[in-house]
C-alpha cells in the first residue's frame, strides 16, 4: 500500500440535496491500468473532477502520493502531476496542433515576459526543445503530419488523441482519461486502446480509464471499479467484474429503465 | 541567434523610418494631416493593448480609456509637479496604468469574464470623477501648462516598440497561453497552467500602453481634460478590436487606422458616428463575428493572396 | 436623529427603484447568463415614453391619478414591446455563439438606443407632474408624496412579480429555465418563449421605475440609464445574480449606502461607493448575499 499514487477515502460530495458521490474509497497503485466504469449519471466523471480540484469533495479525502490534494486550485493539481482529457474535448481551437501540444509543455518552459519580448538567446533554445519534444510526441500520436493545421479542423477521433498527447506534454504522473474512444468506431477503439497500453508502459504513467466500450475496457484494464449512483458497487480484475452479480443487474437495470423511453 | 538579431534589426529600420520621416517629411507636410496621423499612432497604441486583452486573451475589458486617463495624469502630474521630462513622463505614465491594472484585475480576473466588463466600466467612471475632484489635478478644467512634446517622431516611436513588444509576446509561449485561456480556460489549468496570472499578465501589459497612449495625449496639445477619457473612448476602442478581428493584431489595427481617421473625413455627419459604431457592431457580431481579419494577420491574408495567383500555383502544389 | 431618520427614507426610496431595475436584470441574466446592458437604455426610453404619453393624453396639464396609471401602465407596456424586440432582433440570433459576442452586442445595443436618444430627445427635457404633490413633516422628518408612490408601486409590484415566478406556471417554467436551458427545453418547455417573456417583465419593471423616478426628478435624460443601470446591476450582483430576493436586497443595501455615504461623509463620491460595494463583494463572496455558489460545468 505504500506504492499508492493516488487514494480516495471516503470521498464524496453533494450538491444542494444531492449526493453526486458518496464513500468512495479507492486506491491505485503506481503503474496501473485502471478502468471506471458504471451506467451514465453514475458519478464518473464527477470523480474526475473531484480529483483535478475543480469539485471540492465535501466528504472524505483524496491523497496524491501521500498528500492530500483537498481545497488545492486545479492548475495545483496538475502540476503536482495529474494530468486529463475531458469527455466533451477541450482543445484550444483557434491554436494550431503543435501549439496545443506545446500549451501543455508550458510549465517545463523557462521563458519570462522580458525573454519573450526582448527576444533573449534562452528564449530560442527554450522554443527550440520545446518543439522538438512536442513534434516527437506528436509523432507518437501519428499527428505530426498534421502538426500546423488549426486544432478545431482535426476529425473527431484526432481531436481525442491530440487532448491525450496535450495532457502527457505536461509530463504526468497519474493520467486520467474521460472516455477517450467515445464516438469512435470499433476498430479506432481498438487502436486507441492500444495506444493507451502503450502509453503507460512507455512514459510510465499510471492510468485512471472512464470508458463505455466494454470489450476495450476488459481487454486492457487490470483492474476496474464500477460505480452506481454515485457510490462503488464492486471492484476487482475483468474477470471478477464480468461475474459480479450486482454489475451486471446495474446495466440491466439500467437497460429495462432506458427501454421505454 | 540569428532570429534574435533579425527582430532587433527590423526594429532598427522601422525606428530609422520613423525619424527619417520626422526630419525630412513632416516639416514639408501639411500640419492638418500630421495632426490626424498622431492621433491616428496614439489610437494604435491604446488598441494595441486592448487587442492583447480582448482579442487575445479573451478578456473584455471596458475600461481601457480609464487606463490612458491613469497615465495621461500619472505623465502629467509627473512632468508638473516633480519636473519629469516627456520622455521620462511616458514612461512614468506607462508604469502607473499598469500598476492601476494590476489593482483592477487582480482581484477581478479571477472571476468569470462578466464581472470584468461590469468593474472596469465602473473603473472608468471612477477615475473621471476622481480626476474632477481633485484640485490637484485640476478637477473638470483639466490640466494646464504641460510642455508640447508629442511629435511624429515620439509618437511612433512607441507605436514600433510597443507593437513589436505585443507582437514578441503574442508568439512566444506566453502568447500562447493566452489564446488557450481565451479558448478553454478549464483545459488550461487542466495543464498546470495558473490561469489568473496569465490574464493579469496581459491585463497589466494592456494597461501599460494604454498609459503610454495616455501620456502622449498629455503632451500633444499642453493640457488635459477628465471628458477625453470617458467611456465611449473605450467603447471606442473595444469597436476597433472587435470590428479589426479578435485573435489579429494587424486587423485592429487597420480597424483602429481606419476609424480614427474616418470621423476627419466625415466630419458633416459626426453627430451619428456612435449610433454607426453601435450599428456596425451589433451587425458585426451577428453577421461577422470574428470581425474584418478574424484570427489572421495581414500577412497570412497577403500570403494566401500571393498564392491564389496563378503563376504561384507551382509552389502550391 | 432625524438626519439618519431622513437618510434611511431618502435610502430605501432609491433603493427601491434600484430593486425594481436590478431584477430586469437579475432575471435575464438568470435565463441567458447575459448582462443585458441595454437594460438602462429601456428604463431611460421608458422616461420618453411617459414624457409623450403625459403630453399627447393631457395628464402633463392636469394631474391625476388615473391619469398618472394610464401613462405608467403605457409606459410600462412601451418598455415590454422594446425589450422583447431587443431579444427578438439582437440577442436570439447569437443564442448559440460565446458569451462574449453576447457582451459586445448587449453594449452595442444600448450605445445605439442611447445615441438614438440624443438624436431624437436633445440632452434634457423636463418632465411634469403627473399627480399633486405634497410634503408633510412628521417629527422633523420630511416625506414627500412621491416616496408614498415609489413604495407603493414598488411594493405592488414586487408582490405582483413573487406571484408570477412562484405561483404560475411561467413563474415555473422561468425557474426550470434559468436551471437549465438545455434540461427545460427536453422537457418540452418553450424555452425562446420563456426568454421572450423574462425580457417583457423585467421591461415592465423598468418602465415603472422609469416613471416613478422621472415624477421625482422632473429632468430626464438620454443617458439617465447608464450609471444608474449599471449601479442598479451592482444591486443584482451584491444580492446574488439570478436570485430575485437577492435584486430586492441589493437595491435596497446600495440605496441606503448611497445615501448615507452622501449625507455623513462626502457626496462626491457617490457614484464610487457602487462600485466599491461590488468589488468587496467579488473579493469576499463573489454569489453575492443571496446566491449560491454554482460550480461550473465540466
Amino acid at each position: 500500500m505504500s506504492e499508492a499514487l493516488l487514494e480516495l477515502r471516503k470521498t464524496g460530495i453533494r450538491f444542494g440535496g444531492l449526493r453526486a458521490v458518496s464513500d468512495l474509497d479507492l486506491v491505485l497503485p503506481v503503474g496501473v491500468l485502471h478502468g471506471l466504469i458504471g451506467p451514465n449519471g453514475a458519478g464518473k466523471t464527477t470523480v474526475f473532477n473531484l480529483v483535478t480540484g475543480i469539485y471540492e469533495p465535501t466528504e472524505g479525502d483524496i491523497l496524491l502520493a501521500g498528500r492530500s490534494l483537498k481545497g488545492v486550485a486545479p492548475a495545483k493539481v496538475a502540476a503536482a502531476g495529474i494530468g486529463r482529457t475531458f469527455q466533451n474535448i477541450r482543445l484550444f481551437a483557434g491554436l494550431s496542433v503543435i501549439e496545443n501540444v506545446k500549451v501543455g509543455m508550458h510549465r517545463h518552459l523557462e521563458s519570462t515576459l522580458l525573454d519573450a519580448v526582448l527576444r533573449t538567446p534562452r528564449y530560442r533554445r527554450v522554443e527550440v526543445e520545446a518543439e522538438e519534444q512536442c513534434r516527437t510526441l506528436l509523432e507518437t500520436f501519428g499527428l505530426l503530419a498534421l502538426a500546423e493545421q488549426p486544432a478545431d479542423s482535426l476529425a473527431y477521433g484526432l481531436r481525442r488523441r491530440l487532448e491525450i498527447a496535450r495532457a502527457l506534454a505536461t509530463k504526468p504522473r497519474l493520467l486520467l482519461l474521460d472516455e477517450p474512444a467515445a464516438g469512435m468506431n470499433p476498430s479506432e477503439a481498438d487502436d486507441l486502446m492500444h495506444l493507451i497500453r502503450w502509453v503507460r508502459d512507455t512514459f510510465e504513467v499510471t492510468i485512471l480509464l472512464i470508458e463505455h466500450h466494454m470489450p476495450v475496457v476488459m481487454g486492457i484494464c487490470e483492474r476496474i471499479t464500477v460505480l452506481d449512483h454515485g457510490a462503488l458497487i464492486a471492484e476487482g480484475s475483468p474477470d471478477e467484474i464480468r461475474r459480479d452479480p450486482k454489475v451486471i443487474e446495474a446495466y440491466l437495470g439500467a437497460d429495462v429503465h432506458a427501454g421505454p423511453a | 541567434m540569428r532570429q534574435g538579431a533579425l527582430a532587433y534589426g527590423i526594429l532598427a529600420l522601422l525606428l530609422a523610418a520613423v525619424w527619417g520621416i520626422e526630419l525630412f517629411l513632416v516639416p514639408w507636410t501639411d500640419p492638418y494631416l500630421t495632426d490626424i496621423v498622431i492621433r491616428v499612432g496614439i489610437n494604435l497604441l491604446a488598441v494595441m493593448g486592448l487587442a492583447l486583452v480582448l482579442g487575445f486573451t479573451g478578456q473584455f475589458s471596458l475600461g481601457h480609456a480609464g487606463f490612458m486617463a491613469v497615465g495621461a495624469y500619472a505623465a502629467a502630474a509627473s512632468t508638473l509637479y516633480a519636473g519629469v521630462p516627456p520622455v521620462g513622463g511616458i514612461v512614468v505614465g506607462g508604469l502607473v496604468a499598469a500598476l492601476a491594472g494590476f489593482g483592477v484585475g487582480l482581484p477581478t480576473l479571477r472571476l468569470s469574464g462578466d464581472y470584468l466588463a461590469v468593474v472596469t466600466l465602473g473603473f472608468n467612471g471612477i477615475i473621471i470623477v476622481l480626476i474632477q475632484n481633485s484640485p490637484a489635478l485640476g478637477g473638470a478644467q483639466g490640466l494646464t501648462g504641460l510642455p508640447v512634446a508629442t511629435t511624429f517622431g515620439l509618437t511612433f516611436t512607441c507605436v514600433v516598440l510597443g507593437g513589436l513588444f505585443i507582437r514578441n509576446l503574442l508568439v512566444s509561449p506566453l502568447g500562447r497561453v493566452f489564446e488557450a485561456v481565451r479558448d478553454n480556460e478549464i483545459a488550461t489549468r487542466s495543464l498546470g497552467i495558473d490561469t489568473t496570472r496569465a490574464k493579469v499578465l496581459a491585463f497589466v501589459v494592456g494597461a501599460f500602453w494604454a498609459g503610454v497612449s495616455g501620456a502622449l495625449i498629455a503632451y500633444y496639445r499642453s493640457s488635459i481634460f477628465p471628458s477625453q477619457f470617458q467611456f465611449d473612448r473605450s467603447i471606442e476602442q473595444v469597436a476597433m478590436v472587435v470590428l479589426g478581428g479578435t485573435g489579429s493584431l494587424s486587423g485592429p489595427l487597420i480597424a483602429a487606422t481606419i476609424l480614427s481617421a474616418l470621423p476627419e473625413v466625415l466630419r458633416p455627419v459626426a453627430q451619428y458616428r456612435m449610433v454607426i459604431y453601435s450599428i456596425v457592431l451589433i451587425a458585426m457580431m451577428i453577421l461577422r463575428p470574428t470581425g474584418l481579419l478574424g484570427n489572421h494577420e495581414l500577412s497570412d491574408v497577403l500570403k494566401r493572396l500571393w498564392q491564389k495567383r496563378p503563376g504561384a500555383r507551382s509552389t502550391a502544389a | 436623529m432625524t438626519l439618519l431618520l431622513q437618510q434611511l427614507l431618502n435610502g430605501f426610496s432609491l433603493g427601491a427603484i434600484y430593486a425594481l431595475i436590478a431584477l430586469g436584470y437579475t432575471m435575464v441574466y438568470g435565463t441567458l447568463q447575459l448582462i443585458n446592458f441595454a437594460h438602462g437604455e429601456v428604463y431611460m426610453m421608458g422616461a420618453f415614453a411617459a414624457l409623450y404619453l403625459a403630453k399627447v393624453s393631457g395628464v402633463a396639464d392636469n394631474p391625476t391619478i388615473p391619469g398618472a396609471i394610464v401613462v405608467m401602465l403605457g409606459a410600462m407596456a412601451f418598455c415590454a414591446v422594446l425589450g422583447m424586440t431587443i431579444e427578438r432582433v439582437a440577442y436570439r440570433p447569437l443564442r448559440n455563439s460565446s458569451r462574449l459576442n453576447m457582451l459586445i452586442t448587449a453594449i452595442g445595443v444600448s450605445l445605439l438606443l442611447q445615441n438614438l436618444g440624443l438624436l431624437m430627445f436633445g440632452a434634457l427635457q423636463d418632465f411634469p407632474s403627473l399627480l399633486p404633490e405634497a410634503r408633510w413633516t412628521v417629527s422633523g422628518v420630511m416625506v414627500r408624496s412621491n416616496d408614498l408612490v415609489i413604495f407603493g408601486v414598488t411594493a405592488t409590484l414586487m408582490v405582483v412579480l413573487t406571484w408570477i415566478v412562484e405561483r404560475t406556471q411561467l413563474g415555473r417554467a422561468m425557474r426550470a429555465v434559468s436551471h437549465s436551458r438545455d434540461a427545460a427545453a427536453l422537457m418540452g418547455i418553450p424555452a425562446d418563449r420563456i426568454v421572450v417573456a423574462t425580457f417583457a417583465i423585467g421591461s415592465v419593471l423598468a418602465g415603472a421605475a422609469a416613471v416613478l423616478v422621472a415624477m421625482d426628478k422632473h429632468t430626464i435624460r438620454p443617458d439617465m440609464g447608464m450609471t444608474f443601470g449599471l449601479k442598479a446591476f451592482v444591486a443584482a450582483v451584491l444580492g446574488g445574480i439570478g436570485s430575485v430576493p437577492g435584486a430586492v436586497a441589493g437595491g435596497l443595501l446600495l440605496g441606503l449606502a448611497e445615501t448615507l455615504v452622501s449625507g455623513y461623509v462626502s457626496s462626491t463620491f457617490r457614484d464610487a461607493i457602487a462600485f466599491l460595494l461590488l468589488i468587496l463583494i467579488l473579493l469576499y463572496k463573489p454569489s453575492g448575499l443571496f446566491g449560491k455558489h454554482v460550480p461550473e460545468k465540466v
